[in-house]
């Protein structure tokens, strides 16, 4: 049981480190917790915060799904700083560091601190519009590849995140993440869990010790806490659980133990669903449309060098609403994609007034900035492989 | 064997190489001729000089961005003969005078300022018209164009702009008058300083004029300081300053003001306008 979760647990991080080193992938854009970030904005704004997609918001929903079912599974079989943190305890107790046992008490206080790490982010980021915290963090160090704002902070967090989890267990995953916050009430709703039988359990407390997240799995004949990772050790651990005393599933008189192959089913499901959903609908995260669109509409879809993040698609927009010669009159609408390796715009337009080339032109000619009194160049260039077609009424 | 191909990469590497210094060394005579050309009010033949220039050059994106805004300018120069929408017309007449003022164009400025000023005589008309007339040494000009809007009511820069004139006029205690009368609270703009720098100089406070200028650098953003400070060395108003102590220093001044990078950095991580973005209005419902 916790071999298959651990090959789950690194079959996952060599995904993330093979997608992020190997393929350079904008790994950003599949992080979860970017879209409890960008909901804000995408819902106010109809925008989102520089290099996340649609694709962090669906994800963050295919997630969401699966602690509906199987409490926090994604964080024990697919989070990289769970696995990371779980794996270094498990290397300290080996070297014979036992991690230290936190009082129930103290435990409960710390408890409430992911609620407020989550409401400082949110509050800060959506005041922002901007990922403001993402210079700190350790995982977007490690997935942008060092990218350009990372602070040495970042690392420092880092460092003490590994350094924690050689005194304590999960101590990050207990008392800081702030996804484990947002977890939190759909891990309580969860039907499956674990379940002790008080008939045949011989109170011996293997469960608890076993425990990660350290709750008193002993005492408790449902386990419904919600900081419950589904790491399925206490059943592991459990002397007598092959005479039923502790199994994995739905609560119920005649419970019937699932198997935890059907526990990672359902988180991969989630997860792939998701990704699928925003691959085949790949909805812009800046989109803005000015006027009526007229009976036919005309539609100018190019890859754009340059256009790597919000703010530059906010200087597309812009460069498109500008009233001098490349002026783009009438109906208008802009969908674009940014992306660190060369962003996507889709322009739809009023034919009869204004030509593709015109559309072109309004993107990559220097334009006069009236805030600084200077022309400027444009930073665009259009790379051929876009398309140009007639449409109907978008 | 070797050692002859090892020539023949060096002699291509040397060809390489004279060619390439060879197109830039004709570049940037093209281009010297063109800004010769646009100083004569020669824009059309300028123009083909620097498409020729950027030919030449095509790594150039420097000479490339040039041109480019010369082919913008030469048209806009064409369409505000006929403008009638007076929003476009603004901002035409702003972007054309931006131009003139980067390449020292003051005449080409001045028909357009005077034509603005026609347009809707103002305060904020006849201060620009007045500092293109300054620029052009015609002080008295200016004078009579800030006579009606120059008052103690009218706004710092038209006031500073009539002190300038008449300092270079030789009415220095009137313009000394107009600079004690002066109060620049903060977020007074770059250029109401660095004017107020100028009247100062030439009233004869070298002190006060070093702090204006350093006010108004650190109010300059970092991307336009360099031209700014060139000017100020050019200036002759500014001349008396040189062996003030401090001048020097003042002219190192660091800009205190936050400049977007959308058009430099590779990513809008630590851009100061993030917000500004996030939050940005649909283009129908701006009002920048």
């Amino acid at each position: 049981m916790s071999r298959t979760r651990r090959l789950v647990q690194l079959a996952f991080l060599v995904f993330i480190l093979a997608s992020v080193f190997l393929l350079r992938s904008h790994a950003e854009r599949w992080c979860p917790f970017g879209g409890a970030e960008a909901l804000y904005g995408f819902v106010r704004f109809g925008s989102l915060p520089c290099s996340l997609a649609i694709s962090n918001l669906l994800i963050l929903g295919g997630v969401l799904l699966g602690v509906l079912l199987v409490r926090r599974a994604f964080c024990s079989h697919a989070c990289p700083i769970g696995a990371l943190s779980e794996w270094t305890g498990r290397a300290a107790a080996r070297l014979g560091l036992q991690p230290l046992r936190v009082a129930p008490r103290v435990d409960r206080a710390l408890a409430v601190l992911p609620f407020a790490v989550l409401a400082v982010i949110l509050y800060f980021t959506w005041r922002t519009g901007e990922l403001i915290f993402r210079g700190f963090d350790p995982c977007y160090a490690l997935i942008s590849r060092h990218g350009e704002d990372i602070t040495i902070w970042a690392y420092v967090a880092g460092g003490g995140l590994l350094a924690g989890s050689l005194l304590v267990s999960l101590p990050f995953c207990r008392w800081l993440c702030p996804l484990a916050a947002v977890f939190h009430p759909f891990s309580r709703l969860a039907p499956l869990g674990v379940h002790r039988e008080e008939n045949t359990c011989n109170g011996c407390g293997a469960c608890t010790r076993a425990c990660p997240m350290g709750i008193d799995v002993r005492a408790r004949t449902n386990v419904s806490d919600a900081s419950c990772t589904a790491c399925l050790e206490c059943v592991a651990r459990c002397p007598e659980r092959g005479r039923g005393a502790i199994r994995w599933g739905p609560a119920g008189r005649r419970p019937r133990p699932w198997t935890q192959a059907a526990l990672i089913g359902i988180l991969v499901a989630g997860i792939a669903a998701a990704a699928v959903a925003a691959e085949l609908f790949p909805r812009a995260s800046f989109i803005q449309e000015r006027g009526v669109p007229p009976e036919k509409t005309a539609l100018l879809d190019v890859r754009v060098s340059g256009l790597d993040c919000h703010g530059r698609a906010t200087l597309l927009a812009a460069l498109l609403d500008r009233n001098d010669l490349y002026a783009v009159p009438g109906y208008l609408k802009i969908e674009v994609w940014p992306s660190p390796t060369g962003g996507r715009a889709r322009m739809t337009f009023d034919p009869a007034r204004t030509a593709p080339g015109a559309v072109r032109s309004a993107i990559t000619e220097p334009y006069y900035d009236a805030t600084t009194d200077r022309w400027r160049a444009s930073p665009f260039a259009i790379e051929e492989r876009g398309s140009s077609a007639d449409g109907g009424r978008p | 064997m070797k050692t002859r191909l090892l020539g023949l990469c060096i002699g291509a590497l040397l060809a390489g190489m004279t060619v390439s210094a060879g197109a830039s060394a004709d570049s940037d005579q093209r281009f010297a001729a063109g800004e010769r050309m646009l100083a004569e009010g020669n824009f059309h033949a300028a123009l083909e000089a620097w498409d020729a220039a950027a030919q030449a050059d095509r790594a150039n994106l420097d000479l490339q961005q040039q041109f480019a805004v010369l082919r913008q300018v030469v048209q806009l120069r064409d369409v505000i003969k006929t403008e009638t929408d007076p929003q476009r017309y603004e901002t035409i007449t702003s972007a054309l005078r931006a131009f003139y003022y980067e390449h020292g164009l003051y005449a080409e400025a001045l028909p357009l300022d005077r034509q603005r000023h026609e347009r809707g005589p103002s305060a904020e008309s006849a201060a620009p018209l007045a500092e293109t007339l300054l620029e052009l040494g015609r002080d008295a000009e200016a004078s009579a164009a800030l006579t009606s809007f120059a008052g103690p009511d009218a706004p710092p820069a038209a006031r500073i702009l009539g002190g300038i004139a008449f300092a270079r006029q030789g009415r220095v205690d009137e313009a000394r008058a107009v600079a004690a009368a002066l109060a620049l609270p903060d977020g007074t703009p770059a250029q109401t300083l660095f004017h107020a720098a100028r009247l100062q100089a030439l009233a004869g406070d070298a002190q006060a004029a070093v702090a204006l200028l350093t006010r108004a650098l650190q109010a300059t953003a970092p991307s336009a300081q360099a031209a700014r400070c060139s000017y100020v060395r050019a200036c002759p108003d500014f001349a008396s300053l040189a062996a003030t102590p401090g001048f020097a220093g003042a002219l190192e001044t660091a800009s205190k003001v936050s400049e977007s990078k959308c058009s430099q950095a590779p990513s809008c991580g630590g851009c100061p306008r993030a917000k500004a973005c996030a939050q940005a209005k649909p283009p129908s419902e701006r009002t920048e």
